[in-house]
């Protein structure tokens, strides 16, 4: 009877009286590539307390651990740190060379903090694409643990976490000096736009109807546009619209001016895209596409901006990249645009047009507007 | 049989929860990208210097044969029962430390049977505990709910089930929990268990006479457990508004046990409750203290004015910086704490205490909670803490106080509508 107590009573000593939310830091480990004279340096920083897990440097038994005790496992540690902490450019693995030992104080206690100089890296240069830092030195040991790096060069500037499921950070060609932070914003923001159903849904939304006439009849009788230029005028008053509303809010996000919570920017961005198909459908809304477009647009802003700062953004680049992102936007729009409008016009004359594209089109978007209002507000 | 109206548990939301804060972090990460560690100066220790106070390996700690389960498990980690070993091993350290870095090693042990599903009791309790050190409260508990369903004569698996039942109040599920240890184990073990859910839903009085009954139980002779015994009777004097008696019981059994980190927090939460903040003082020491100890020191600190305070501040600021840089979605009390009663952020606190409310609903989150609230003059945010108080009648004086004035802060706005 008195075994199961006793475990059953620190069981419980915990798990009531402190609960698990009281607990300790998880563990972590700090790595830098940066530059010191002309060279590449690599540093990394381990807690004691995770190397004192793997080596038990407590060598005289007395329950705590000295600095010479410490080095007296130089030998073990450098196999051990060089193995699980590599740098290699294009595959090829760069020599560590004058390993160096010291010790640093950091918030959660005494770290080992040990430096290389590397040579294959040209500090200056600019074409450190291929850079890949690998790290698996703890997650064999504490699957919880992680490595945070940063990478501090003159032309390149990056950061990453490394984990059991990602133990390599690559440094991608767009990562580095201000075009390269451009080209990756750029892309990553034709990417989203690309990505982003439920943008790319609101704009159609807001542009099937630019290539009809606005009649009082409903909406299957309105009759087509003729004049090209009524149709590409009002396709450029609604993406113009969304682009500046959008790039308002985005630009605000990003400066911190304004941080609405991502719970209510994502059900309101799936709401709008249900009110532009229902204004389709209904024509109830007393705003123009082109207001409509500006109105929800710069909740759409908020939504953009949280991708990006999911991305992680430079902090000595961040106009940079905001431009590259909004641009990459617009141009993901014009793309859509493009696609879009010689199809539309094509086939604006057509019964198809108004019963399927416009009305089964609204309807689908619609529907699927509510699904992810739904799913955003309630899962 | 307690008069209360009991209700089953609430469906697990963690998925909004992770997904809130993972645009959280990610704003806190974005402001934060520039991390250096080269703002931590490097130095060479003398030979002689001590810099970890306390090894691992330590063989007079509570796990003297840690070393042994360490190289077993190393040699051997495709072993299933050598795993369960050393990952208990490193997990009883972690609830003794309160570090978040030996449920990671519990859990690097359980990892080629983490999908498992076909698996003895134990490793299914042994994962369950894992799983909800990281507040995967519905993942542990349909573990451990495994593990009883294959050997129900284990107390300790029982034991947890009750634990995470009130964590998550579901006092019908904790309440037939105690019933079956009651009927599996014998009375003088349930006791344990009445005496817990008695000061948890209203009657502080009644469990401290439990608890000094047990004192003397043949049962309850060891270290551990009279560790336990000093814990829980110290927490239902604090509860029945007897701080003086609680803190007398817990100062002896800090004599005992002068590493129990549970006993450390305890106290020092309750000098800063009760404004003995030089007892703080004397008590702070390591900087590697828990991030829990740290904010309880700070608080001291600054009350006394002391100049020291805006160093550990700057420690736990530190720490919280790199628990963010980490991107996880995981809430700590002390962070809670640090914006609500430190850094004047009730704002983020009360963010913060909402969703943690929803994972899981303790006597402390329910202060923060109401505290929040309170300054933030948004009393209807703590509504959820006022029915879990009405649900499960538990009062301290601290949150007796707080649930009056937040029920006139309700009357203010429903009067000024």
């Amino acid at each position: 009877m008195l075994w199961p107590c006793v475990l059953l009573l620190i069981a419980i000593a915990i798990a009531i009286a402190s609960g698990s939310a009281q607990a300790h830091s998880s563990s972590n480990s700090y790595i830098t590539v940066s530059r010191f004279n002309e060279a590449a340096v690599l540093r990394a920083d381990i807690n004691l307390r995770d190397i004192d897990l793997v080596f038990d440097l407590d060598q005289n038994k007395d329950g705590k651990v000295s600095w010479g005790e410490t080095l007296a496992k130089t030998a073990e540690l450098k196999a051990w740190l060089e193995q699980g902490i590599q740098l290699s450019t294009t595959g090829q693995k760069c020599a560590q060379a004058q390993m160096n030992i010291k010790a640093s104080d950091h918030a959660d206690g005494t770290y080992l903090s040990v430096e290389w100089t590397v040579a294959c890296l040209d500090v200056a240069g600019d074409e450190l694409s291929g850079l890949a830092l690998r790290y698996d030195l703890m997650f064999d040991q504490d699957n919880l643990h992680r490595a945070l790096v940063k990478i501090d060069l003159p032309n390149f500037q990056s950061s990453a976490i490394l984990s059991p499921d990602r133990p390599e950070f690559t440094l991608t060609k767009a990562t580095g000096s201000g075009l390269k932070v451009l080209e990756r914003y750029l892309l990553e923001g034709v990417w989203h736009i690309w990505i982003g159903i439920d943008h790319v849904l609101f704009l159609l939304s807001l542009l099937i109807l630019a290539f009809l006439e606005p009649s009082r009849k409903s909406v299957t009788q309105w009759p087509a546009v003729q004049n090209v230029k009524t149709a590409v005028l009002d396709i450029l008053a609604v993406v113009t619209a969304f682009t500046l509303a959008h790039s308002i809010t985005l630009g605000l996000t990003i400066f911190k001016w304004l941080e609405p919570s991502a719970d209510l920017i994502e059900p309101a961005i799936a709401l709008s895209v249900v009110a532009a198909a229902l204004n389709n459908l209904l024509g109830w809304a007393a705003l123009r596409r082109w207001q409509l477009a500006f109105a929800f647009g710069l909740v759409h802003g908020f939504g953009f901006a949280n991708v990006l700062v999911d991305l992680g953004l430079p902090s000595d680049q961040l106009a940079i990249a905001l431009g590259g992102f909004n641009l990459g936007v617009e141009l993901g729009q014009i793309a859509i645009v493009l696609a879009f409008l010689p199809l539309a016009w094509w086939l604006r004359n057509t019964l198809f047009y108004r019963w399927v594209v416009v009305v089964g089109g609204s309807l689908t978007i619609a529907i699927l507007g509510i699904i992810w209002t739904v799913q955003r507000t309630v899962l | 049989m307690y008069g209360h109206t009991f209700s089953l548990q609430r469906k697990s939301q963690m998925r909004g929860v992770t997904q809130f804060l993972k645009v959280c972090f990610a704003f806190v990460f974005s402001g934060a990208i520039c991390f250096s560690t080269q703002s931590q100066v490097r130095f060479l220790p003398e030979e002689s210097s001590i810099v970890l106070s306390a090894s691992v390996h330590d063989k007079s700690a509570q796990n003297s044969t840690f070393s042994e389960l360490t190289k077993a498990w190393r040699s051997q980690p495709q072993n299933l029962n050598v795993a369960l070993s050393y990952a208990r091993a490193v997990f009883q350290i972690g609830l003794a430390e309160g570090d978040l870095r030996w449920f990671g090693a519990a859990k690097a042990a359980m990892l080629p049977w983490w999908k498992n599903e076909d698996l003895p009791a134990d490793a299914f309790f042994m994962r369950g505990l894992v799983k909800q050190g990281f507040h995967d409260f519905t993942g542990g508990l349909a573990d451990i709910n495994k593990a009883i369903d294959l050997n129900p004569n284990k107390a300790e698996f029982w034991s947890w089930r009750f634990a995470m039942h009130l964590l998550k109040t579901d006092l019908e599920g904790a309440l037939q929990d105690f019933e079956s240890i009651d009927r599996l184990f014998g009375q003088d073990e349930s006791k344990a268990y009445r005496a817990i859910l008695r000061y948890r839903t209203g009657d502080p009085q009644t469990a401290i006479n439990l608890f000094k009954t047990l004192v003397s139980s043949p049962n309850f002779q060891s270290a551990s457990s009279k560790e336990w015994l000093a814990l829980h009777l110290g927490e239902a004097y604090r509860v029945s508004g007897q701080p003086d008696l609680a803190i007398s019981t817990w100062k002896k059994q800090l004599k005992i046990t002068p590493r129990s980190h549970i006993i450390q927090l305890s106290l020092a939460e309750i000098w800063v409750q009760e404004g003995q903040y030089l007892q703080v003082k004397q008590m702070a020491g390591s900087v590697a203290s828990t991030d829990a100890l740290l904010m309880q020191y700070i608080l001291a600190y600054k009350a006394l004015k002391d100049p020291a305070e805006k160093n550990l501040a700057s420690l736990l600021e530190s720490r919280l910086k790199s628990q963010s840089l980490r991107q996880e979605a995981l809430i700590e009390r002390p962070q809670m704490i640090y914006f609500i009663d430190y850094a004047n952020d009730p704002a983020a606190g009360l963010r913060l205490s909402i969703e943690n409310w929803k994972i899981q609903q303790e006597p402390r989150d329910a202060v923060l909670f109401l505290k929040a609230a309170l300054a933030l003059n948004q009393p209807q945010a703590a509504q959820v803490v006022l029915t879990w108080l009405e649900k499960t009648n538990y009062a301290d004086p601290q949150i007796r106080e707080l649930r009056t004035r937040l029920k006139t802060q309700l009357q203010s706005a429903q009067s000024a509508k």
